[in-house]
Parts: structure tokens; C-alpha cells; sequence
């Protein structure tokens, strides 16, 4: 799921590079540097996920993980995905250069409202972890496909037709999301949960 | 006149060297026999059709190949995947290098 050159107007594009910005701005902000290595990590785990397809008939879908990113890294997310999406369009072609502000903000929006959610809801259990992990995990592609949607409607086609495929098509990798995300989830806040969210005021050297 | 005898065995041995060189054409047409062709038209045009046939056959081969190819190099490859990973770990590196200095200066 990744917008190619020239599909939106140049207004969106830009517009969309200037929200990209600001998210970037913000993102930067939150950056702890004890926490750079988990960053590294998942921003890698991102990059990377876009290369595992599903074949769904005659064409096929990949992993987006914009809801484990964002509940993993939080307000940083915006930063990791976006340059995950920056290296994935210089080095895999997907997704265009003048396109990256459009698909930062498409995938880093979603990761950020999804990363508010799981900080909000995650409990103190493993099971409600690993169940509001798995369901921000679905909610973020369900989001960065309904926000494609929205962007391709800029560009002259219906909002209700690319929404109704792109939601179609996406159903299957919001389901696997949905079952990574809770694996994954409930596998790091047994071993290691501080890094889950941030740590206490009280914790810190 | 006792030049004369090698004169012509010299002249001699220059008409040999000269039929090695350039073989006349009677004795090359001698030597290699024309594959026997078919003068009949029909026959000849059976034989086209045949050949055509096969090449049409190797040439969609050749291009279902180059479509594999092409698709192939269209996917990216370990090199890119270690390329975008490397350079990610490197940046992040990078940062952590930069605080870590940050902050043994301000510890100083």
C-alpha cells in the first residue's frame, strides 16, 4: 500500500510533505537516546515487513505493522516509519519520492493514534496486552487503508470505491496484523516489558 | 642462358602457390555438395510453414523467460534488504554516538 509518483496532485503531495515535517518535529522531540537501539530495531522490523506478501487472488498485499510500530515506539513511531518508508522507496521502489510526505503521513498517523490507544487501554495484564495490542494492530491498517482512501479521493477517484478494495483487500493482513501484534505484544511484556511504553519518572538513572 | 630452366620452375612453383591460394572455382564447387533443395514450390513452402512454426515456438520460450527475468529484477534483492538495514542501524549508531558525547560533556 504505497502511493506511487505522480497519482496525487502536487497540493497534496506538498501538503503532505509538510505534515510529514511536523510529525518529523515531533517525533524528534520525544526521541530518548537510551531508547535509539529499540528504535533501530523496529524501524528495520518496518522496513523489512513490507516485503512479506500474501498472494490474494491475482494480486497480493504485504505487512504494514503501522499498529505494532506505533505501540511499540509511541510518539517516535512517526520518525521510524518514515524513514523506513524513505529507504523502501529509494531501495525497493515502492511508493515514490515526491509521494513520501503522503505515504509518512497515510502509514505515521494511524502508528501515532494507535501508540495513544495502547498506552491508553494496554491494562496490567498479559492477556489484555496481548488483545489491545492485536486490535490497534488491525485498527492501524484498517486507518492507513480508509487514509488512502481519503488521499486517492484527492486525486479525481471515488472515496467509497478505493475504500470499499482497498478495506477488501486488506482484511487478510489485518487479521495476520492482528494475530502478529498480539504475539508479539504479550511475548515482550512477559520478558521485557519496560519496553512497552515509557519508563517511570522514579526508574531513571 | 642458364637462367631460363629456373625461371620457369621458379614460375612453376608460383602457379602451385597461387592454386593453393585461390582455389579455382570448378575444383570448390567439386568438393562441397549443395544440400539437395527442393525445387518443388509447395514442398518448399511446407517446409517454411515447419520452420516458422518452430521458431515461433522458441522465440515465446525465449519470452516467457525474459518475462520471468524481468520480474525477478524487479523484486528487490538481499543486497537491498542488508543495504536498507545497514543503513538504519548505521544512522541510529550515528545518533547514539552523537548523545553519548552530548552527554559525557555536560558530565565533565
Amino acid at each position: 500500500m504505497h502511493i506511487a509518483d505522480g497519482v496525487l496532485p502536487t497540493v497534496v503531495a506538498a501538503g503532505g510533505y509538510v505534515l510529514t515535517l511536523a510529525g518529523l518535529g515531533l517525533s524528534l522531540r520525544a526521541v530518548d537516546h537510551r531508547d535509539l537501539p529499540k528504535i533501530a530495531v523496529v524501524t528495520s522490523s518496518f522496513f523489512v515487513a513490507s516485503l512479506i506478501h500474501l498472494p490474494l487472488g491475482p494480486t497480493s498485499v504485504h505487512l504494514l505493522l503501522p499498529g505494532i510500530v506505533g505501540a511499540l515506539l509511541g510518539p517516535v513511531a512517526f520518525l521510524s516509519i518514515t524513514l523506513g518508508l524513505f529507504l523502501q522507496s529509494l531501495l525497493f521502489q515502492f511508493g515514490g519520492l515526491t509521494a513520501l510526505g503522503a505515504n509518512a503521513v497515510m502509514m505515521g498517523v494511524p502508528a501515532l493514534l494507535c501508540g495513544w490507544c495502547f498506552r491508553r487501554f494496554r491494562g496490567t495484564t498479559r492477556v489484555s496486552h496481548a488483545v489491545v495490542g492485536g486490535l490497534v494492530s488491525a485498527v492501524g491498517v484498517l486507518l492507513a487503508a480508509l487514509l488512502l482512501a481519503l488521499l486517492l479521493a484527492t486525486g479525481g477517484d471515488s472515496f467509497l470505491g478505493v475504500a470499499k478494495m482497498a478495506l477488501l483487500a486488506h482484511v487478510p493482513v489485518m487479521v495476520i496484523e492482528a494475530l502478529v501484534g498480539g504475539t508479539v505484544i504479550s511475548f515482550i511484556y512477559r520478558v521485557k516489558p519496560e519496553l512497552l511504553g515509557p519508563r517511570h519518572r522514579g526508574a531513571r538513572r | 642462358m642458364g637462367g631460363r630452366p629456373w625461371r620457369s620452375l621458379a614460375l612453376a612453383g608460383m602457379v602451385v602457390m597461387a592454386a593453393c591460394l585461390f582455389p579455382v572455382p570448378s575444383f570448390a564447387g567439386e568438393q562441397a555438395d549443395p544440400p539437395a533443395v527442393t525445387t518443388d514450390c509447395r514442398a518448399l513452402a511446407v517446409q517454411i510453414e515447419e520452420d516458422n512454426r518452430r521458431l515461433r515456438q522458441e522465440l515465446r520460450q525465449v519470452k516467457r523467460e525474459l518475462a520471468l527475468l524481468n520480474q525477478n529484477l524487479e523484486k528487490p534483492g538481499i543486497r537491498e534488504i542488508m543495504a536498507g538495514i545497514g543503513s538504519i542501524l548505521g544512522l541510529f549508531g550515528a545518533a547514539a554516538l552523537v548523545a553519548g558525547r552530548r552527554r559525557d560533556r555536560k558530565e565533565d
